[in-house]
């Protein structure tokens, strides 16, 4: 009740200072667009300074100042507002299934590369973080391993935060919202000498969560968090500019929010299990960015490192019987060095040349404890199970890439190609501690490496028919290494088999981007096929989930990305994706044919945005929005057996800005729409019947505000 | 199901067999292990090793059918045995049923292999694959020979350690495996036609041998 008080408290306030634009606010049903795509934007994806029409490639832009409708986003804030974009909204931030134009994973590296300020991040538990002071999030849609390799196979997620101003500034935020939610940011830009300049960041976050755990009484998906930014950069002349940072993230999380479907379906966001769920994670990133500016050409320099530390309880079972709980720490360095050389006024070519490589070291060790009722989930009478997994991963990569310039007028022909080598070494042992048994047994022992190598080629052809419209062909392989799996499930032998293969895929897309002369209309349009070989895919075992490389399939669709401004500051914007993907062979022979999991049929984002100029003291702009997400049939089992309808959610957002102080109301799933965000089958669902579908409810309706003063 | 049990007994010590010719198993070739292995069928060709807590393994009355263990033998009987006797006997007992059913294995390729075996007088050939790792074969129980031995038992692949020394093979069930076989007990006794009662008695001798089980290496030793 105190979130909705503030909320009305607020809106009052704020009603009466601005009465008169409120109420044309409320009269004209207006809105503003949350992904406006300018035709000025700069995008760096292409790791060069470039504009959206001369890319040969779907991409979305989404302005830092866009990302308000919620108090602390993240990128699955991103989900169907991006044609073609899905990431699970729920579960921890250990692992969130993200999808592109159908392809994705529920689990293991993620499909989409994931860059800020051009540091790479690698692993899925590192891709859920607050996005704040954002100065733009650019993603690429369709593999993109030629430049950027590892994880790219369907996309690239480039997010640029704003750099050091060269003034002094304060800026602080406050925002609450439903759920005892609250979300505070402090901001100072702090120049040395016109020299140095640094700025120095602090976000904290906290929710009590809306699922509450019958069995314990209470919350079951608590979360809060915190983050320390510090970043700098230093002035020496013209040709040299050099930008390093350093951040640290802590979060906890209660979790998970999984119970019986059947159950959820009555009580939405009610479950039941009876041992401890959550997830810590701290993470560390620091990097140093060198660019160095010759006449005609441009170095880069950019090397980073990050350690992550996790460790994550759970009750296994996700439910009140006393089956087994896991508890699985994790560390993880990471070192990466990329170098590239390219040209930066070349009139009739650009080029590009650039090697990149980097080292991981990744220890999981994992205990399976099993209770009284284990029977209902093992085969063998075990007390516990203790597993230790060391995975190091090297790799080293060379590429190139030319586009030469109107070889016919309007013409410009792209081809880049990329060598990739990958080295992952496994040391893997694990141990059972039998029934009443005094000491672990030793089981598996094993230690082996591997390497995957992979050309990953593009060629792309771009038409600039005049300075509104041009059009694209473009056919590029994506790629994605293989690896290790954490832990061995198969216990009935020594033999330890933990490897799954490389995956890889073309993407063959024929796109279009248009904008009117008078900039009032623009359209970005593309069609795509996609030929996905040796999928890697996540199944629930009985220990555990594994990945495996499963099968093939395909994935035909379009994308289209409209915003109009219908009536002067009035902007209708619609963004949406079709994606039709299923497999053509399975390793399954009867799962052929079967949707990807997880894999929206389409995304849809649509709506009104108004934005107007006040003449206040106070502020100088207002905006509103309201849109409508929405998300198609989605299969959660390989078998296609439990799936979620179509669903659509309202969404509103009203803000007013100055030159001190903005203020922000708004509000998600308006309308309280029921529906599941994920699904699984219960690895006790074969002795517990009730269970074997499990799932967690979608996120209810919420609201909020908040104030920014900026000094 | 006792015939299948002895039987698959039979299989599980001699199933495999293999390779290289030195203890660095590492470096053994598949050279070294296609042929045929034989089985002499004498009791010095058994390898076991044992270590137990205490001086005797105690039977639950009924577990263990009368003339399974030879009349004669001092300290055993369906009641116990006597740790000291199991060192001594049971490498006689093994042999008394594998001379009966096993003759040796042929390892056809690097992946293939043909256990040779002798069922109600007449040799058949049961054919599988089979792949290594370190020291340990696993032979997988999913060719249509092997399921019909196994019928619904749930074991998809039996692990035998390994070495080859001076041309000799020795293949053997390790303690961990055993351990763990023994641990699904329980599992395969659920799809058994025995009665409840049958079943606990034998899931708490199970757990009992288990916990107390501190060393046992079981195979045989083949020859080319």
């Amino acid at each position: 009740m105190r979130i909705i008080y503030s909320i009305l408290l607020l809106t009052f306030i704020s009603g009466h200072l601005f009465a008169q634009r409120f109420e044309t606010v409320q009269t004209n049903d207006s809105t503003f667009s949350v992904i406006k795509q300018l035709k000025e934007v700069v995008i760096t994806a292409e790791k060069r300074e470039l504009s959206i029409n001369e890319i040969p490639v779907a991409l979305s832009v989404i302005n830092g100042k866009n990302l308000l409708n919620e108090n602390n986003p993240d990128l699955r804030s991103l989900s169907g507002i991006v044609p073609n974009f899905y990431m699970q909204e729920g579960g921890l931030k250990l692992s969130t299934p993200l999808y592109v134009r159908g392809i994705g994973t529920v689990s293991g590296t993620p499909p989409v590369g994931l860059y800020v300020d051009g540091i790479p991040i690698f692993d899925k538990n590192a891709f859920i973080f607050d996005l704040y002071d954002i100065r733009q999030i650019e993603v690429l849609r369709g593999p993109q391993t030629t430049l950027y390799g590892r994880n790219s196979i369907i996309g690239l997620i480039n997010i640029r935060t704003n750099p050091p101003a060269t003034k002094f500034s304060l800026q602080a935020k406050a925002g609450v919202s439903s759920y005892n939610s609250q979300n505070y940011i402090i901001m100072a830009n702090l120049p040395i000498n016109k020299v140095l300049y640094n700025k120095l960041s602090f976000a904290y976050n906290r929710t009590d969560g809306y699922f509450k755990n019958d069995f314990t009484g209470g919350k079951s998906n608590e979360s809060d968090s915190y983050d320390i930014r510090y970043q700098g950069s230093v002035f020496t002349d013209a040709a040299w500019n050099v930008a390093f940072g350093l951040n640290y993230n802590h979060s906890f999380d209660d979790g998970y929010a999984y119970h019986a479907v059947d159950s959820l379906k009555v009580h939405r966001y009610r479950v039941n299990y009876n041992a401890d769920a959550s997830y810590k994670r701290d993470l560390l990133s620091t990097f140093v960015n060198i660019q160095k500016h010759f006449s005609q050409t441009l170095l880069n320099w950019i090397t980073s490192y990050s350690r992550i530390k996790d460790k994550q309880v759970l009750d296994a079972d996700f439910t009140y019987h006393d089956v087994f709980q896991n508890e699985k720490e994790s560390k993880q360095d990471l070192i990466t060095q990329e170098i590239n050389y390219q040209s930066s006024q070349g009139e009739k070519i650009d080029w590009t040349l650039g090697t990149f490589g980097f080292y991981k070291d990744l220890t999981n060790e994992y205990l399976a404890t099993f209770g009284m009722e284990r029977h209902l989930l093992l085969p063998l009478d075990l007390d516990q199970a203790s597993y230790y997994n060391n995975t190091s991963t090297w790799g080293i990569a060379g590429y190139g890439q030319v586009t030469v310039k109107n070889l016919l007028p309007g013409m410009f022909i792209t081809a880049g190609i990329r060598y990739d080598y990958e080295k992952a070494s496994l040391s893997y042992r694990d141990s059972l501690l039998f029934h009443d048994a005094g000491q672990f047994t030793g089981y598996h022992n094993w230690d082996e490496n591997h390497s995957y190598t992979a050309w990953l080629p593009k060629f792309s052809i771009l038409q600039k028919w005049n300075e509104q419209l041009s059009t694209y062909l473009n056919i590029s392989k994506g790629y994605k290494a293989g690896g290790y799996n954490i832990i061995s499930n198969e216990m009935t032998t020594q033999v330890v088999e933990l490897e799954y293969g490389k995956e890889s895929l073309w993407n063959y897309e024929f796109g279009a981007k248009y904008f009117s002369a008078n900039g009032r209309f623009n359209l970005n349009g593309a069609l795509f096929y996609i030929d996905w070989k040796d999928q890697q895919i996540f199944v629930m075992e009985m220990m555990g989930p594994i990945i495996k490389n499963a099968g093939d399939a395909r994935s035909i669709g379009a994308e289209i990305d409209l915003s109009w401004e219908c009536l002067p500051r009035l902007v209708y914007f619609l963004s949406s994706g079709y994606s039709n993907s299923e497999y053509y062979h399975h390793l399954t022979k009867e799962y052929k044919g079967n949707k990807i999991v997880m894999a929206p049929e389409f995304t849809m984002n649509t709506g009104m945005s108004y934005s107007k100029a006040i003449k206040r003291s106070l502020f100088k702009s207002f905006t509103a929005t309201t849109s409508v997400t929405g998300f198609g049939t989605q299969y959660f089992d390989e078998a296609n057996t439990m799936k979620q309808e179509p669903y659509f959610l309202w969404n509103m957002d009203l803000g007013i800005s100055g030159k001190h102080i903005d203020f922000h109301v708004w509000g998600k799933n308006i309308l309280d729409k029921n529906f599941f965000c994920y699904m699984f089958n219960s690895p006790v669902g074969k002795n517990l019947p009730e269970y074997m579908k499990s799932g967690q409810s979608g996120a209810p309706s919420r609201f909020g505000a908040s104030i920014t003063i900026k000094l | 199901m006792k015939n299948k049990l002895i039987y698959l007994i039979s299989v599980l010590f001699v199933a495999v067999v293999c390779f290289s010719c030195s203890d660095n198993n590492d470096n053994i070739s598949d050279k070294d292990l296609i042929g045929i292995w034989n089985y002499s069928g004498k009791a010095v060709d058994i390898h076991f090793k044992f270590e137990y807590n205490g001086d005797e393994i105690s039977f639950p009355e009924g577990l263990i059918p009368s003339g399974v263990f030879p009349e004669g033998i001092p300290r055993v009987s369906e009641m116990g045995i006597n740790i000291a006797m199991i060192k001594m006997a049971l490498p006689m007992l093994a042999n008394k049923y594998m001379s009966q059913y096993f003759q040796g294995i042929k390892f056809t390729s690097d992946t293939e292999m043909e256990i040779l075996m002798t069922m109600n007088d007449q040799p058949i050939t049961l054919k599988t694959t089979y792949m290594i790792q370190k020291d340990i074969i696993k032979v997988s129980t999913q060719s249509n020979g092997f399921k019909e031995l196994l019928g619904t038992i749930p074991v998809n692949s039996i692990d035998l350690n390994y070495k080859i020394i001076n041309n000799e093979l020795t293949v053997y069930l390790n303690t961990s495996y055993v351990k763990t076989l023994l641990a699904v007990v329980p599992s395969i006794l659920k799809v058994t036609d025995l009665t409840e009662e049958q079943q606990t008695m034998i899931e708490g001798f199970v757990k009992t041998f288990s916990i107390n089980l501190k060393t046992l290496e079981f195979g045989a030793k083949l020859k080319k």
